[in-house]
């Protein structure tokens, strides 16, 4: 058996080194056509990438993917269209009774039904990843008045995940949901003793770009004791760019800028800069220096452009994307194949988000199950475990609506909603390290550990048993199709067969295997759907199942 | 006694095999030196004491909490943050609710006069009773840094990444450089867990994940806010059928997985402490009072204290102190909120009713408690910094030291501890020149925050050689107690 799986995992690896050599040869900034497929992955294969790029392999997908190949697939999901949640939301509006408002459940709604339905897995999965990175949330009072603007700003992560990094940051600068939660909306310039705001300034190069210490291109710090990127200077001077920027409008006014006669789609449009509030005071910092009266549009230009040259971006972005999507633990050789496709995809492009994407999830380390008796892996985390399920076992809602709310409370939900982190440093921070443990013995770090204590892994193991045997949602009208599972039932070897490749992509250990059997057949009189219940539960309440190798 | 050694012994044991099996790597080995150090942990059973940290998440603008209104002071402060318009962040004179303490302040700017934001009213009403203090300008240190040209010396260490949330929330939950997983919070609970009958009751968070009570050799838990305890469905009988594998299953810590074996460890700490907490909270039920809701200053409606919940929880908890067996307990619960970089006119006022309604809550129902707990449990307020004290129109920036709050019946209330600063902003114009303005009004921390967590834990019980583990940088510090605490 384990002959048979290292075999496999050589032959595909030299697949995929055929496979990634073509992709340099034809990748442009747009385009990243691929043309020819010669890898045919197996089930197993094929599960572990769609655990990986999308919210969680079914049957069909798996299938789809191992009679297309890997690259066919890649090529489907970059060029199928996106679908907004914006649209969904306007929907939603239009239907509303008179007299109420959207919330962000209407939000929830569209993210879950997006997550089951929506056949632009890669872009919603990059997407997910993304506001993990640029983080907004429903958590600040007033995004939580514009749940529409919060959509137009997901789908903005969504779009520019295929783009190139350079103009996400420009349009993520600009979004008026991101100008109202890091306070650059309204901001204004040096008059008297009163300073711009800093915040936007602050967080734009630790969270969104180049990070505190300065980095190697495989992720490592340049110096010991690390070298800071910035001072408190650069910030102040930082700050200033991004001054006199507020809602988008038909004009300049003073009312405008300070939020007054609103234009209906304010939520949504880019900001714009009101020349009369922006600094007129030379601008320096990280090595810049703006001239004076130099107008906002060729600040930021200029501000944003050194952000992303910053030789930061690469590793600092590369090595989240990679723990969000694939393991908490990277070598640094595969950081640094990934910053290396940041910096250049080939076609002297710096920022081609697309070939960033393919490198992160196409890596030797991504695409090879991991030995288990290590450091390997990450823990699922808890939106991703609930996706998981909703996909693995096809649910619907009956009606229609996917009525999710949030997920917020760790007693008896999962303690992270899409959207509702707790602050700007997302719901765990890149380099958590969880105090008392192997993990932090080993020098390891375990971001979605933070997530784990004694309450919410309660919370989560009672929200899916309720989950998987009586439905989800509010008013748990989103319930699994178990037919194929139930079709296998009396041969209780094939059910977990099926279960082991839908949710631990053929990983299962044999005494994992060996318990739930052994239970299933300890009550020969059970019903079969309850046989499909406790399958799916136990796979789905174990260690291995919740951590991804 | 005897089981004490035992359980020492035991410990020592399993330590000594972690050790072996840590190997080669180099580490992991100074790692687990030091808990083998931690060994020699004070055991407190003649009584019973609790520290309850009260984090203000975000970094509170204590210049708007804790104001100083002598003429040349309120002159600074009117400069630095009056705009003169609807949005300025200056409190108007009138509303503020002065307090007086027992020993008059007169420094380099004269004779000091004090007040409290107008919404702290419990807080001015604890204080004047003796029951609060206030420590000033307290903030990460290192070393003593006197003032700018010292902190532009490179030979004086420095804190590193100053005024970020991330940073300087690990150095106050840490304060040892060297471990900035680990929070002093923990470490004590490390050195007196042998005091508690149920050691996993030692370090207790109402607020989730905090670094300030991770130990290292023990581990905080995470109660519910509610303080409800929940167990897992499905342990014996599962969906029809019994001989539920379930516990077997997510208990598993021998996966040869570094990141499984965790988890299970995780849910297994939650199901050994799963029927004592639900003791604890069965019987405290009805015995602890809630809160009584407070006032939103900006709606002058009434409205439920999230605060002053997860005080309650912690209250139940102590309450059930015997059923425990505790006799020593570090809580941390987070209030969020605090990052006021705009709209802070409104925001803060609804935070500072907030954090005295829920301090005056907690006070007063502790001298409810059986035994009157009041004078065996001190809160004490954090924060990731202090704020600028210019304003940005509507707000302020990350700053670096600030003013807190102590409150029990064993602080030695109604006084101001330490220096209070100059309220003014350096400004070449004006020729004002404040010496511990880094800029704008960003203060040199005048008190570490080793110093105001070493004076905590020697009322905690901690012996003079466990404080300086803890607590390395505080041998840096001339005065190491400051004398707040009875």
């Amino acid at each position: 058996m384990m002959r048979t799986l290292h075999s496999q995992s050589a032959r595909i690896i030299g697949k995929i080194a055929l496979f990634t050599a073509l992709l340099t040869a034809c990748s442009g900034e747009e385009v990243t056509t691929i043309t020819t497929d010669t890898v045919q992955p197996t089930p197993e294969q094929a599960s572990r990438i769609l655990s990986q790029a999308t919210f969680g392999p079914n049957a069909a997908e798996i299938n789809k993917l191992t009679n297309i190949g890997i690259s066919t697939w890649f090529n489907e999901q970059f060029s199928k269209p996106q679908k907004l949640h914006f649209s969904y939301i306007n929907l939603a509006q239009a239907s509303l009774p008179a007299g109420s408002r959207l919330r962000e459940d209407q939000f929830f709604e569209s993210f879950w039904q997006q997550v089951v339905n929506g056949d632009d897995q890669l872009r919603q999965r990059a997407a997910f990843a993304l506001s993990q990175i640029f983080v907004i949330s429903f958590q600040n009072n007033t995004l939580t008045d514009n749940p529409r603007g919060v959509a137009a700003y997901y789908d903005m992560l969504g779009t520019y995940a295929f783009r190139n990094f350079r103009e996400l940051l420009e349009a993520v600068t600009l979004h008026p949901m991101m100008g109202n939660y890091l306070s650059s909306l309204r901001n204004q310039k040096t008059v008297g003793a009163r300073v711009p705001d800093e915040n936007y300034a602050r967080e734009i190069m630790q969270l969104f770009t180049i990070g505190l210490k300065e980095l190697n291109q495989d992720g490592t710090d340049t110096t010991v004791p690390p070298t800071e990127t910035y001072t408190n200077d650069d910030i102040k001077g930082l700050a200033k760019v991004f001054t006199g920027w507020s809602w988008a409008g038909p004009d300049t006014s003073s009312t405008r800028f300070f939020g007054g006669d609103p234009d209906p789609n304010r939520d949504w449009l880019p900001m714009k800069n009101y020349p009369a509030y922006h600094e007129t005071l030379e601008k320096t910092f990280l090595g810049v220096t703006i001239p004076p009266n130099t107008s906002a549009e060729v600040s930021l230009k200029i501000a944003l452009d050194a952000l992303f040259n910053h030789p930061n971006v690469g590793p600092f972005i590369g090595q989240q994307l990679i723990q969000r999507l694939v393991t908490s633990n990277p070598s640094p050789a595969y950081v640094s194949r990934v910053a290396a496709k940041f910096a250049d995809n080939g076609q002297g492009i710096r920022g081609d988000m697309k070939a960033v994407i393919q490198t992160v999830l196409l890596d030797p380390e991504a695409i090879t199950p991991q030995p288990a008796n290590n450091g390997s892996g990450k823990l699922r985390e808890p939106v991703i475990r609930l996706a998981n399920w909703m996909r693995a076992f096809n649910v619907s809602s009956s009606s229609g609506r996917f009525e999710m709310g949030d997920l917020d409370n760790p007693l008896d939900e999962l303690a992270q909603t899409p959207m509702r982190s707790p602050t700007v440093f997302n719901f765990y921070r890149p380099d958590y390290v969880p105090p008392n443990s192997n993990i932090a013995t080993a020098n390891l770090v375990s971001p979605e550990m933070y997530l784990t204590e004694e309450t919410s892994v309660v919370g989560y193991l009672n929200f899916m048993r309720n989950a998987i045997s009586r439905g989800a949602g509010v008013s748990r009208n989103i319930k699994a199709d178990y037919t194929a599972e139930l079709a296998l039932a009396d041969t209780p070897e094939k059910l977990m067969d099926r279960i082991n490749l839908l949710l631990m992509q053929g990983q299962m250990s044999a005494t994992l295997r060996g318990q739930i059997l052994a239970m299933i057949n300890s009550n020969p009189n059970n019903s079969m759907i309850n046989r499909v219940y406790l399958a799916i539960f136990l796979t789905m309440a174990s260690p291995e199942y919740i951590v991804q190798k | 006694m005897k089981k004490r050694i035992d359980t020492s012994r035991r410990e020592f044991l399993r330590r000594v095999s972690m050790l072996s099996a840590a190997g080669s790597i180099s580490a992991p080995f100074a790692l687990n030196l030091f808990a083998m150090n931690t060994a020699a942990a004070s055991t407190l059973t003649a009584d019973y004491k609790a520290l309850v940290c009260l984090y203000m998440g975000g970094g509170n603008d204590s210049a708007n909490m804790v104001l100083a209104t002598d003429t040349p002071s309120w002159a600074g402060y009117q400069d630095a943050r009056s705009n003169g318009g609807g949005a300025s962040i200056a409190l108007p004179i009138g509303s503020l609710l002065p307090i007086v303490p027992n020993t008059p302040k007169v420094d380099a700017v004269g004779a000091r006069a004090f007040a409290l934001h107008p919404n702290l009213a419990p807080m001015q009403t604890l204080f004047d009773a003796g029951r609060a203090a206030i420590v000033a300008n307290v903030g990460p240190l290192i070393e003593p840094i006197a003032d700018k040209a010292a902190y532009r010396n490179d030979a004086i260490q420095k804190p590193a990444r100053l005024f970020s949330h991330s940073d300087q929330t690990s150095q106050w939950h840490s304060t040892d450089p060297s471990k900035p997983i680990y929070g002093w919070g923990g470490r004590m609970g490390d050195m007196i867990k042998t005091s508690n009958t149920k050691q996993n009751f030692t370090s207790i968070s109402s607020s989730g994940n905090s670094v300030f009570l991770a130990g290292e050799t023990i581990n905080q838990y995470q109660i519910n806010s509610n303080g409800t305890a929940v167990a897992i469905g499905g342990m014996t009988n599962l969906f029809g059928a019994g001989n539920s594998p379930l516990q077997d299953i997510i208990t598993n810590t021998a996966a040869s997985n570094l990141f499984e074996r965790d988890h299970a460890a995780v849910v297994q700490r939650s199901i050994d402490a799963q029927t004592d907490l639900n003791n604890v909270m069965l019987a405290t039920a009805t015995s602890v009072p809630a809160p009584t809701q407070y006032i939103n200053p900006n709606t002058n409606l009434l409205a439920n204290n999230w605060f002053a919940s997860q005080l309650h929880t912690v209250a139940r908890i102590i309450e059930g102190q015997t059923t425990l067996g505790a006799h020593r307990q570090v809580f941390f619960v987070n209030m969020g909120g605090f990052d006021t970089h705009d709209r802070q006119v409104t925001g803060h006022a609804d935070l500072m009713a907030r954090l005295a309604h829920a301090a005056a809550y907690f006070d007063g129902v502790l001298t409810t408690l059986p035994g009157d707990k009041s004078n065996q449990v001190t809160l004490f307020t954090a924060s990731d910094f202090g704020r600028t004290f210019t304003s940005n129109g509507d707000g302020t920036d990350h700053g670096w030291g600030g003013h807190h709050f102590v409150i029990g019946g064993a602080v030695k209330g109604k006084e101001i501890y330490g220096d209070f600063p100059q309220t003014a902003v350096t400004n070449t114009g004006t020729g004002i020149d404040n010496p511990l303005d880094v800029g704008s009004g960003r203060l040199i921390p005048t008190i570490s925050v080793d110093q105001y967590a070493g004076t905590l834990a020697k009322w905690f019980g901690l012996s003079p050689a466990e404080i300086s583990s803890v607590f390395p940088n505080l041998a840096n510090f001339p005065v190491q107690d400051l004398g707040f605490m009875v």
